[in-house]
């Protein structure tokens, strides 16, 4: 669904260490991060190299969560975050850049 | 060191000697071969090792086996009776529950103990009671609805007691 990857998902690395490599410290998304409702709208296109054109139909489909939290974001409070995850950090540090202040770089950012 | 023990396991007595460090996981997969038990974390974070310790869901990854003794350990394969599926198991299958299946069965252990402690949870109780188990294929959606199901399938017809 990508809603991890857009949220929360993130390999961080110190020194050339990889610093969170289990589930402890990973964090992907669980039944409690999933929303309260959500709609599929299929659009049909036909693939002209597809058989009877056919295309995957999976994995495609999930490269529309993080726009679409994004746009959320920027709909809501006004900055643009424009890499991922999206995590509250980074919308902190958004909207304190976006009034002219700068918050404390910290090396776990 | 290595000692002998009991433990039962889908209401049947194994008599095996262990060494006091092999977890429960070790014990079910790699000498009782209950392929169900599947170790993902191995840190007691995903769920996937889960089994039932007399009725309560626990990671099998985090219990040695010397520990389980005199306790009723369930695993998936206790679940329904070699014939027919067990009403959970049936409600996955027919929601679709399952991408890649790895999360399955410890997600359906954990539906058991949720419907066995609470017969009729909310959403809420069933996210909160389900949030220990991770799906990777992300198919909570699906899990949420086969709860929901398994749970008019037992009040339906509740199996027999245990």
């Amino acid at each position: 669904m990508h809603l991890g990857l857009t949220l929360f998902e993130e390999m961080v690395f110190e020194d050339g260490q990889l610093v969170n490599g289990s589930l402890l410290d990973y964090q992907v998304a669980t039944i409690k991060d999933m929303p309260r409702s959500f709609r599929s709208v299929v659009v049909e296109v036909p693939h002209a190299d597809g058989p009877f054109g056919a295309k995957g139909a999976g994995e495609t489909g999930a490269l529309t969560v993080a726009p679409a939290v994004a746009n959320a974001i920027e709909d809501a409070v006004g900055v643009r975050i424009r890499d991922l995850p999206i995590t509250p950090e980074k919308v902190l540090r958004a909207l304190a850049e976006k009034d002219g202040a700068t918050l404390p770089r910290d090396s776990s950012l | 060191m290595k000692r002998e023990i009991t433990l039962n396991i889908n209401d049947r007595d194994e008599t095996l000697v262990v060494d006091d460090a092999e977890t429960l996981l070790e014990v079910l997969r790699d000498r009782l071969k209950l392929w169900s038990v599947r170790e993902s974390c191995g840190v007691g974070a995903c769920g996937s090792c889960t089994v039932l310790l007399d009725g309560r869901p626990v990671s099998a990854c985090l219990l040695l086996a010397v520990r389980s003794t005199g306790r009723d350990i369930t695993t998936l394969e206790g679940l329904g009776d070699g014939q027919l599926l067990h009403p959970i198991q049936e409600a996955f299958v027919s929601e679709r529950a399952l991408q890649c299946a790895y999360c399955t069965p410890g997600f359906v252990l954990s539906v058991k103990a949720l419907l066995d402690e609470i017969p009729n949870p909310s959403d809420d109780e069933i996210r909160e009671y389900l949030s220990g188990n991770l799906c990777r294929c992300a198919g909570y959606a699906d899990i949420l609805r086969a709860v929901h199901l398994a749970r008019e399938k037992i009040s339906r017809a509740p199996v027999k007691p245990e």
